[in-house]
């Protein structure tokens, strides 16, 4: 196994220390989104939001166990650790997506309305490409001055969502008709999940760079 | 400074790293294959961030750190032989203990679970304790265990016996000893303010002052080419006031570190004893001199 596979796995053993936390916590959104969401397929999009602000957990936990010494003194480069946290943070991105699909799919059975399995698809990929763009500007920061100074990056969904949603307002945009055409646009659910992944692997690189000029 | 004739495992050369208020270095440090070094120095001298820079934890401005070994010397550290104990646990609270060495153990080839859970026998800590509710004595055994069981030829420690009680140091102490003996090329670089760690197993000494090294050396010569001496204000000639580090002039006696060659600048009035690590580097760390009629 590769030393980024590792990482990553050490990673995922942290976060497991603390699953009773995350698990109540899902338990509680799930109910919520069950209960309040008026089609199945939005409690794809709340799963998909919430991950983008669970997939920053591991960097608390660094502060909180003093990580990043450790990894420090492990053989293990710091360029393999970003590798391996961003391996991590797209495993809670599609650990959420798919309890989200899995929840939509039972609330539309109990429910006995339709599932839209293409809106779902739609916000799947575009919940993607939003988590990855939010993320990939999160990222780098928290890599470079760890979380506890770092605290204000949570609040980057929020405003990168402001942000396009300032600029399509700017641009004289009308969000709901774009969504509709992104719906309508077949190349929508394969091309947004990739431009994620391509905006990720940039962030990467630029962690890559800020974490190994890091004193720890 | 440094004085260091045998072969070394780790050559440190001009190694800085400036903070603003504080500058570590420019320094040398060689450590040598088969000995412990004792690293000595007030709060504050740079220990850590020495410790931290060797282990690539902290970028240095300038300098190197290599690692010796089969006749080459390589950049850096290599970390799959080498254990670290720092001054406080690097694992996260909620884990057990038998969990943080799960952790630990698979970037570790040589990682030797048996060794492992031997040591936690040893050591008096329960493997399945939480690792929040060891206490500062035990977080450092289960600290230096997980270090342990990685079969490094180098163990680095940052104060490993801090928050031990006396007797406990004792046997953190002999495990130690037992690591130095099973290997010839076994090295350790032990920092600490516990000096009477030190007197009990270091072969060298290496005193950090304000960022540099002022003393290195084997610790028998470090101690034989001090002396502290005392006696009446009146007994210290003015000429031979220079020559006393760390000099005390109070209530109209003076104390204070020579150099052993420069016992002869001083009469029979004036006791001169050998000189005790905490000695070398409380006065090195002061040698401004502090009077009071």
């Amino acid at each position: 196994m590769s030393r980024v596979l590792r990482f990553t796995q050490l990673d995922l053993r942290v976060q497991q220390a603390t699953l009773k936390t995350t698990l109540a916590v899902g338990a509680l959104l799930a109910l919520l989104t069950w209960v309040t969401a008026p089609l199945p397929p939005l409690i794809v999009a709340v799963f998909t939001f919430a991950a983008a602000i669970v997939a920053v957990e591991p960097f608390r936990a660094d502060e909180r166990g003093r990580l990043d010494a450790l990894y420090a003194v492990l053989p293990v480069r710091r360029a393999q650790v970003v590798g391996g946290r961003y391996l991590t943070m797209l495993g809670i991105q599609l650990l959420f997506a798919a309890i989200g699909v899995l929840l939509a799919f039972a609330a539309a059975a109990v429910k006995g309305v339709p599932m839209d399995a293409s809106l779902a698809g739609l916000i799947l990929s575009a919940g993607f490409a939003l988590n990855a763009l939010i993320l990939a500007v999160e990222t780098p920061v928290l890599f470079r001055v760890g979380y506890a100074r770092a605290r204000w990056v949570m609040f980057t969904p929020v405003l990168v969502i402001a942000a396009l949603g300032a600029l399509a307002n700017l641009s004289g945009v009308n969000l709901t008709q774009f969504a509709l055409s992104l719906r309508a646009a077949a190349w929508a659910p394969a091309l947004l999940p990739v431009g994620g992944l391509a905006v990720l692997a940039l962030s990467a690189l630029a962690s890559t760079r800020l974490y190994a000029g890091r004193d720890l | 400074m440094n004085t260091v004739t045998e072969p070394a495992v780790v050559e440190v050369r001009e190694l800085r790293k400036d903070y603003g208020r504080f500058q570590l270095g420019p320094l040398d440090l060689d450590l040598p294959a088969g000995y412990v070094t004792g690293l000595v120095g007030e709060n504050g001298a740079g220990k850590t961030t020495l410790l931290k820079a060797m282990l690539g934890l902290v970028r240095p401005d300038a300098g190197s750190v290599r690692q010796v070994g089969d006749g080459q010397a390589r950049p850096g550290l290599d970390l799959g032989g080498v254990g670290v104990v720092f001054d406080h646990l690097v694992v996260i609270p909620e884990w057990t203990v038998s969990q943080a060495g799960a952790a630990v153990a698979p970037f570790c080839p040589s990682w030797d679970a048996g060794l492992f859970a031997e040591l936690l026998t040893r050591f008096g800590v329960v493997s399945g304790a939480r690792v929040g509710t060891l206490s500062r004595g035990e977080g450092s055994k289960l600290s230096l265990a997980l270090a342990l069981a990685r079969r490094p030829r180098l163990l680095i420690l940052d104060e490993p016996t801090s928050g031990l009680d006396p007797g406990a140091r004792y046997d953190v102490i002999d495990v130690f000893a037992e690591f130095m003996a099973a290997d010839d090329q076994h090295a350790i670089l032990f920092s600490t303010h516990i000096a009477s760690d030190l007197d009990r197993i270091a072969d060298h000494l290496r005193v950090l002052v304000d960022g540099r090294l002022v003393e290195s050396g084997p610790l028998p010569e470090v101690l034989e080419r001090h002396a502290m001496v005392r006696g009446p204000s009146s007994a210290l000639p003015a000429s031979a006031r220079a020559a006393v580090r760390g000099l005390r002039d109070v209530g109209g006696t003076f104390d204070g570190l020579i150099a052993t060659q420069d016992t002869a600048q001083f009469g029979p009035e004036v006791l001169i004893e050998p000189a005790s690590i905490d000695d070398i580097v409380v006065r090195l760390s002061h040698p401004a001199e502090r009077s009071r009629a």
